[in-house]
């Protein structure tokens, strides 16, 4: 009996140990899968890559008496996957506002929309979507493009052939890691539009020839009446990053993502790029890529090397040198992360508006800080402190799409000149006629007291006093 | 005044010993009446710092003894006006901190280990027994010790020194009166004495007094006007000559030293009245000079007609050399000492100072009682004199009479003055009516009464002096008068005491950090609502939290709490300022804005609706209006502030603008829950609020204290889903509304969404 125990006991620490040396979502296992029976059998390779990856499958109905994202006030969950269903509504645990605070909270979410034009969004969504500015078009559109379909056959072209997302050379693509880079998404499904707000990025765009419309109301034609959005404005796939660096993924066309899309691509003959981008997609979203560390800031006076470091007072006038450990969180480790090429760091030295933005470049020089972080880049910049006092701030504000945000604020006190750190009078050529006058001055009235006080009185005549 | 045997009486020499410890005890009792009755407050209270003003010197003076003097020169101060920060070694009046820390070094080097509270709550009745010495050894040199020992009773009791010393009014006044008082008495006898020795003890004195007062300007002005005025009198002396010399040399550059003064001695208007004395009485001691070896009438003439164009010719350098700006024209803090408007409308901040106000009559009165009428007639005994020292008591009453109607706080250099004159009255009085024996009847032949008559007349008059003082004096033949008159004053003298303490009882020792009020028993209550909350802030917000107030509060959030503030009672910066003010006037929109850029993490206001007190920042908010329109005529004015009737309401009738600034808001956020529907009313502008309360999206209410009177709000960060605030509220209170409108997407329209993404 106890022996067993004891055997139990060491599984379990093995389990554990095994669990957490697996790849891992920095935001943790635990993840909620809510699905109902139906579709569940749909998306089974989704959810074996996923388990495979060391995700606690929680797998839910929504309608499902116990499910509750808060336990005690706290995040039960640090992921959340909504697979598309019938369902009009997802119940009274799984509303827009609990999910708003799942993510407040730190939490991921995923959320696939129905690919069939038929299918409904339940309120819940629709409401979270509208709070992050992304917008979902009513039932009943899909996307089309005449020039991308994926079966020449099928007369509507809905289901469409699209490339894998490329993004301008200083953002860093982490939805095409797939070992295929030229093969093809298949997509289907009503698109979405993402409106101005910093946080919300499309991750897939539709091709420019794609349009998304009422297939119901317009058939034959689309107008401007019933075209919802078009070309490279229509997202079928868009992120948003809260402010706390939770996730929030919109799917449009959960289909994607289903194994019916795992397969091989007739019109190529290869294999379709979405278990990949599924994969890829799945791991933004659950933090497994595109998290920023930042390590160790440190900052010091030049004046007194690294011994004093992470001071809180500087002076004016006086060279500072600042140091910034950046590291990449990549499925289950983390490694040096380097600015894409034509992307900067900066450091901003503010006191209410910027004085000074400059770049940070790779630290050269074996200073500190780069023995002790191995798996980071040290980024580090020299500069004068500006004439003017007052408490300024090292900012580091590095938000980029697909990135974690890295905003790191360090407030210290840039202080005047002391009495005794001023060049002294004799210091500034300047002073030198007044200094000698002065000196000339007291040299005169020692001297003039001197023969004053030593040169023999004249004897007064008698009488002379009276004058006074 | 017991009656004393007059051979006993008369013979100074035999009583000379007697008298010098009489005047001693005298003193030492009166030092301790005036210590004594500054104490109400602690008594009542406890040992408390008070005020506004007192707290920074207090914390500046806990910073001194902590980090020593070097630092504390060199202190820059990053906690108060965020982020500007505050160079508050270079910008404050070091002496009374320096003053305490030496009191504090003193005590400990006797194994007498004092915490700094007690000694700067003690500081200034302590340092009002000195006062009253000072005073005692100025009115000595007046008129006599009779006197001056009057003086020092009168100095040491007067409300209107006791207004600014009472113990925990620990301010830089505390110090500056007595070392006004003494510096002054110094200047009379370097001047008497013609001494260079006097003359430098005078300028070290001047320059403690310029390391502990703003107010030092008064002296420096003073003595001037002094030597000036004796000039033109014709009383130009070498005793002058050398007293003021050493005086101005040695006092100008030791004030420099005093980082906060610097060069201004020679950059400001304020100073130049003394560097132009200096100047022209060198001119005048050469020309006297000259005068004593050439005696010719002609060259007299030539000499002074030289004197004369030299002195245009430097006064109208003078004139250029301001108008080029070399020299810093007069500060508008000196412009509203002539034009009394004139703040009002160019400087909202020196008006919105209820201590900048012009005085109430009724304030000469309660502050100096009998002694206000006393003093022109002190003044008119000086005129009958008029050496050299009564110029200046006559020079110092009519400038000080009317600074202190001006300016109420200019009060307090008023009370000195009006002590000395009215001690000089009172003694004369006295001197006259107690002489126990009477003259005998006028007797045409009275040639043998002389030698007893010149006697008496010694107190009363100098030879050579006005007409008036000339006058054959005689005494006081009745001894009904006599007693009538002796009788009258020492009512007068007993009422005067009372009114005293009456006064300094109920108007002055209230340390107005806490409340006391009244139960219907009778029993006292303390309303404590402002420890409270500078408490909450200190336990409850982390260090390094910021809090915005207005300036009022600044001085007390940084004492109390120890939190950073935006800005505070040393004003220097009015933009930031009116920025704070421009961020209580705004709307929410507006205000959020301001509120991220400093990194606001915490707002704080007062607010007495509730209980009614009347000081809370709904009364002071048209100056903050001021202030900001000021900076951004634009974007804030106050005309919006005020109803089409003009009236300025905070009921239903209230502006738009009003409603939704700031303050409004956090004064009367939830305010209208504490009553039935409808009921809520505001006790201090004895309004009726509407029914609904104002609603505040970007702050969240984080502390009210017990009576209302601090509130305290959190700044909401930014939206974790960067939506504004205003749609977060919206979302939040109208999330079922929105359910029910189904898909949010139809909002977009069948026409689908006209907006791009750039």
């Amino acid at each position: 009996m106890a022996r067993l125990r004891l055997w139990s006991v060491v599984t379990a620490l093995l389990a554990g140990f095994v669990s957490v040396s697996r790849g891992l979502s920095l935001t943790g296992p635990r993840t909620l899968l809510v699905v109902e029976e139906e579709t569940k059998e749909l998306f089974k390779t989704l959810m074996s890559d996923l388990e495979a990856r060391g995700f606690q499958l929680d797998i839910r109905s929504a309608k499902s008496e116990s499910l509750n994202l808060f336990q005690h006030e706290e995040r039960a969950y640090d992921n959340i996957v909504i697979l598309p269903s019938k369902l009009k509504g997802l119940g009274p645990n799984l509303q827009s506002s609990s999910f708003l605070k799942h993510a407040s909270a730190g939490g991921n979410l995923l959320v696939l929309l129905p690919s069939d034009p038929d299918g409904s969004v339940p309120s819940a969504i629709s409401e979270l979507a509208g709070q992050v500015d992304v917008i979902l078009p009513p039932k009943g559109f899909t996307v089309v493009s005449h020039f991308d379909k994926a079966d020449p056959v099928d007369a509507e072209h809905t289901t469409l052939l699209l490339d894998l997302p490329t993004f301008p050379d200083h953002t860093k693509n982490y939805f095409a890691s797939g070992d295929d880079s030229s093969a093809k998404i298949i997509y289907k499904g009503a698109g979405l539009a993402v409106g101005n707000s910093p946080l919300v990025q499309p991750i897939l765009t539709a091709p420019r020839f794609a349009y998304s419309y009422d297939a119901k109301e317009a058939s034959g034609y689309a107008d401007d009446e019933s075209v919802f959005s078009a070309g490279q404005q229509l997202t079928l796939v868009a992120g948003v990053q809260t402010r706390n660096n939770a996730r929030i993924t919109f799917v449009s066309g959960g289909d994607i993502f289903a194994d019916a899309s795992f397969t091989k691509i007739a019109k190529t003959n290869k294999m379709s790029a979405n278990r990949a981008f599924a994969k890829d997609v799945t791991a933004w979203t659950f933090k497994e890529t595109g998290v920023l560390n930042v390590d160790v800031v440190e900052h010091w006076g030049v004046e007194f090397g690294p011994n004093i470091i992470n001071g809180n007072v500087y002076r004016i006038k006086s060279d500072v040198t600042f140091s910034i450990a950046l590291s990449e969180y990549s499925y289950d480790h983390f490694t040096p992360y380097t600015v894409p090429e034509n992307d900067a760091l900066q450091l901003e030295f503010t006191m209410l508006d910027p004085y000074y933005r400059i770049p940070l470049t790779p630290a050269t020089t074996k200073l500190g800080l780069q023995g002790t972080y191995k798996n980071s880049t040290v980024y580090t910049t020299t500069f004068r402190t500006p004439d003017q006092h007052g408490v300024f701030t090292f900012a580091v504000n590095y938000k980029r799409p697909f990135l974690s945000n890295v905003h790191e604020k360090r407030a210290v006190t840039v202080r005047h000149f002391a009495h005794n750190e001023w060049t002294r009078s004799w210091g500034i050529s300047g002073s030198w006629p007044w200094i000698g006058g002065v000196w000339v001055v007291v040299a005169g009235w020692i001297a003039f007291v001197g023969v004053w006080l030593w040169s023999k009185p004249v004897v007064p005549v008698a009488g002379g006093k009276k004058k006074q | 005044m017991a009656p004393v045997k007059p051979s006993f009486f008369k013979d100074p020499a035999s009583t000379q010993n007697v008298r010098a410890i009489l005047r001693v005890v005298i003193l030492l009792t009166i030092a301790a009446a005036s210590i004594s009755s500054r104490l109400f407050s602690v008594i009542r209270f406890e040992s408390i710092i008070h005020e506004f003003d007192p707290w920074f010197n207090f914390r500046a003076s806990k910073y001194l003894v902590k980090n020593g003097f070097f630092d504390f020169w060199n202190w820059f101060d990053d906690r108060t006006w965020y982020p500007l920060g505050r160079v508050t070694g270079g910008t404050l009046y070091p002496g009374l901190m320096v003053t305490s820390g030496a009191i504090w070094h003193m005590l400990r080097m006797i194994s007498l280990p004092v915490d700094i509270r007690n000694i700067c709550v003690l500081l200034a009745p302590g340092f009002s027994g000195l006062t009253a010495f000072a005073t005692y050894l100025f009115t000595k040199e007046m008129k006599d010790s009779s006197a001056g020992l009057l003086a020092a009773a009168f100095m040491g009791i007067a409300p209107g020194y006791i207004s600014r010393s009472v113990a925990g009014s620990y301010d830089n006044e505390a110090i500056a009166i007595f070392l006004l008082m003494f510096t002054f008495y110094l200047w009379i006898k370097a001047a008497k004495l013609g001494s260079a020795l006097w003359g430098g003890l005078c300028a070290l004195f001047y320059f403690y007094m310029v390391s502990a007062w703003g107010g030092y300007v008064f002296i420096t002005n003073l003595i001037p006007l002094h030597v000036f005025v004796l000039i033109l009198m014709g009383r130009y002396s070498g005793r002058i000559y050398v007293a003021y010399s050493s005086w101005y040399a040695l006092g100008t550059l030791a004030s420099m030293q005093i980082p906060f003064v610097g060069f201004l001695p020679i950059r400001t208007s304020e100073h130049m009245a003394a560097l132009g004395i200096f100047g022209l009485i060198q001119l005048v001691a050469f020309v006297d000079y000259l005068r004593g070896q050439v005696p010719s009438k002609q060259f007299n003439t030539l000499l002074r007609a030289l004197v004369i164009l030299i002195a245009i010719v430097a006064f109208s350098g003078l004139v250029l050399l301001t108008v080029t700006g070399v020299i810093a024209p007069w500060s508008g803090r000196f412009y509203s000492l002539w034009d009394t408007g004139y703040a009002k409308i160019h400087i909202p901040i020196i008006a919105s100072v209820s201590e900048h106000q012009p005085t109430a009559w009724p304030s000469f009165f309660f502050d100096l009682n009998f002694l206000i009428w006393l003093f022109p007639a002190g003044v008119y005994l000086c005129f009958r004199q008029l050496r050299d020292e009564h110029v200046f008591v006559v020079v110092y009453s009519v400038m000080a009479s009317y600074f202190s109607g001006v300016m109420v706080r200019l009060m307090l250099t008023l009370t000195p003055i009006v002590c000395v004159a009215a001690a000089i009255t009172v003694s004369s009085i006295l001197d006259t009516y107690l002489e126990i024996d009477s003259p005998e009847e006028p007797d045409p032949d009275a040639e043998h009464k002389k030698p007893k008559k010149e006697k008496v007349k010694e107190v009363g008059g100098s030879p050579g002096g006005f007409l008036s003082s000339k006058a054959p004096y005689i005494g006081i033949y009745s001894i009904t008068s006599k007693i009538a008159v002796v009788a009258a004053f020492s009512v007068y003298l007993v009422l005067f005491v009372l009114h005293c303490t009456w006064v300094t009882s109920n108007a002055y020792s209230s340390p107005s950090v806490v409340l006391a009020s009244r139960m219907p028993d009778g029993s006292q209550h303390i309303i404590d609502d402002f420890r409270e909350a500078y408490y909450w802030l200190r336990k409850n917000t982390p260090y390094d939290a910021k809090v915005m107030s207005w300036w009022d509060y600044g001085y007390q959030i940084g004492g109390m709490a120890d939190r950073t503030t935006l800005v505070d009672n040393n004003t220097w910066n009015n933009t930031h300022i009116a920025t704070v003010g421009k961020a209580m006037a705004s709307g929410e929109a507006v205000s959020y804005e301001i509120l991220r850029k400093h990194e606001v993490d915490y707002v704080l206001v007062i607010f007495g609706g509730l209980l009614g007190y009347s000081g809370d920042d709904i009364n002071k908010f048209l100056w903050m209006v001021r202030i900001a329109e000021g900076v951004w005529p634009d974007e804030v004015q106050e005309r919006k502030f005020f109803t089409a009737r003009g009236e300025y309401k905070v009921d239903g009738d209230a502006t738009d603008t009003m409603k939704n600034s700031l303050m409004y808001k956090m004064s009367y956020y939830n305010y209208q829950s504490l009553f039935p529907p409808g009921q809520a009313q505001d006790r201090v502008r004895g309004a009726k609020l509407p029914a609904e309360g104002p609603v505040l999206h970007t702050l969240d209410e984080a502390f009210t204290s017990e009576n209302w009177i601090v509130r305290i709000y959190k700044v909401k960060d930014l939206d974790a889903f960067g939506r504004d605030h205003f749609s977060v509220t919206a979302f939040e209170g109208g999330k079922k509304k929105a359910k029910k409108g189904g898909l949010g997407g139809r909002a977009a329209g069948k026409r689908g969404r006209r907006v791009l993404r750039v």
